[in-house]
């Protein structure tokens, strides 16, 4: 369990990360999207009337999944995540994390529903928002870890 | 929409696209993604103690659409769906040439592991009216997609809003 403050309203320490013509092209591959927006640059500039390539969306779900899992645990057990893409993530720029707690629920009496708020922020507006629901294990035992909910008591 | 061409309409409300077995589940598949986004979470890397959580390695949650999309080659040639195909045809009946995701929300229910076969089946919910946007003129449209693995269990659903747009003339 981390030992970050995780009552509603608590904000979460942030993450920066610059983002390269590699790093845009490698999410976009790796997640086996083929669109030219997010390898081609030419294509991006000249087609897509983009300003260079950008970051596709299982990136930045992916982003948001590792700023959170890698403050939270392994045993903390992503439920649901909702995101807007309001500007294009362009290589060159540096993504900045920030979560917010939004509510904190029980789902039994060890493990806890986390609401946060994240927001991916470029040249300080907001590039993406989104609002994830993850589970935690409240207790110090394993075997209360989200991951061991039967899949009728996993509500997401 | 009373400006919706013909086949547009009937697709509303309907299932029109279902995929399955692009690509197996594999861990060097996921691995290469997690080190795109540097995911160290040792659910996706560590089969020591991934077994503590969830018995074994598992995918990335956010790598659930990648399962069902297909290789661009394939050397049977078999033509093959592009991926949300239901996305690109709209795009077509609606001559509205260039396309971006706007909104997603997506749920994960069982956990995906390796060797697994997601398939999956696109819903069009709406298309909206014609619209003006910075980027051109264009329209929306919402797609609901439900994944399943090989044994017929929901591993996910994703509600993905899309805006379908044209350079200005």
């Amino acid at each position: 369990m981390s030992k970050i403050n995780l009552e509603k309203g608590s904000f979460l320490p942030e993450l920066k990360s610059v983002t390269s013509v590699k790093s845009v092209q490698m999410g976009a591959i790796f997640s086996r999207d083929w669109s030219p927006l997010h390898s081609d640059q030419k294509w991006a500039k000249e087609k897509g009337n983009l300003p260079d390539i950008i970051l596709n969306n299982y990136t930045i779900n992916g982003w948001i999944s590792k700023y959170l899992t890698d403050l939270l645990g392994p045993d903390s057990r992503l439920g649901s995540i909702q995101f807007n893409m309001k500007k294009p993530i362009c290589p060159n720029q540096t993504m900045v994390f920030k979560g917010k707690i939004t509510k904190k629920e029980p789902i039994d009496s060890y493990r806890s529903w986390l609401y946060i708020e994240v927001n991916i922020n470029v040249s300080d507006e907001i590039a993406t928002s989104s609002a994830v629901k993850i589970a935690i294990n409240e207790s110090d035992e394993e075997r209360y870890s989200p991951w061991r909910l039967s899949s009728e008591k996993w509500c997401p | 929409m009373n400006d919706l061409p013909q086949k547009v309409k009937s697709w509303i409300g309907k299932t029109v696209i279902k995929e399955n077995n692009a690509v197996k589940v594999q861990r060097g598949l996921w691995q290469n993604f997690c080190a795109a986004v540097e995911d160290g979470n040792p659910l996706y890397w560590d089969d020591e103690k991934s077994k503590v959580y969830t018995d074994e390695l598992i995918a990335p949650p956010a790598m659930l659409p990648s399962w069902v999309v297909h290789n661009e080659w394939h050397p049977n040639k078999v033509k093959k769906n592009r991926p949300m195909e239901l996305h690109f045809l709209l795009k077509e009946e609606l001559e509205l040439p260039l396309g971006i995701v706007t909104n997603i929300e997506m749920k994960f229910y069982e956990p995906v592991k390796e060797g697994d076969s997601i398939s999956s089946e696109q819903k069009l919910v709406e298309v909206s009216g014609k619209i003006e946007t910075k980027l051109g003129p264009g329209r929306k449209w919402n797609i609901e997609v439900t994944y399943k693995n090989q044994r017929n269990v929901i591993v996910g659903l994703q509600n993905m809003h899309f805006l379908g747009y044209k350079k200005d003339e």
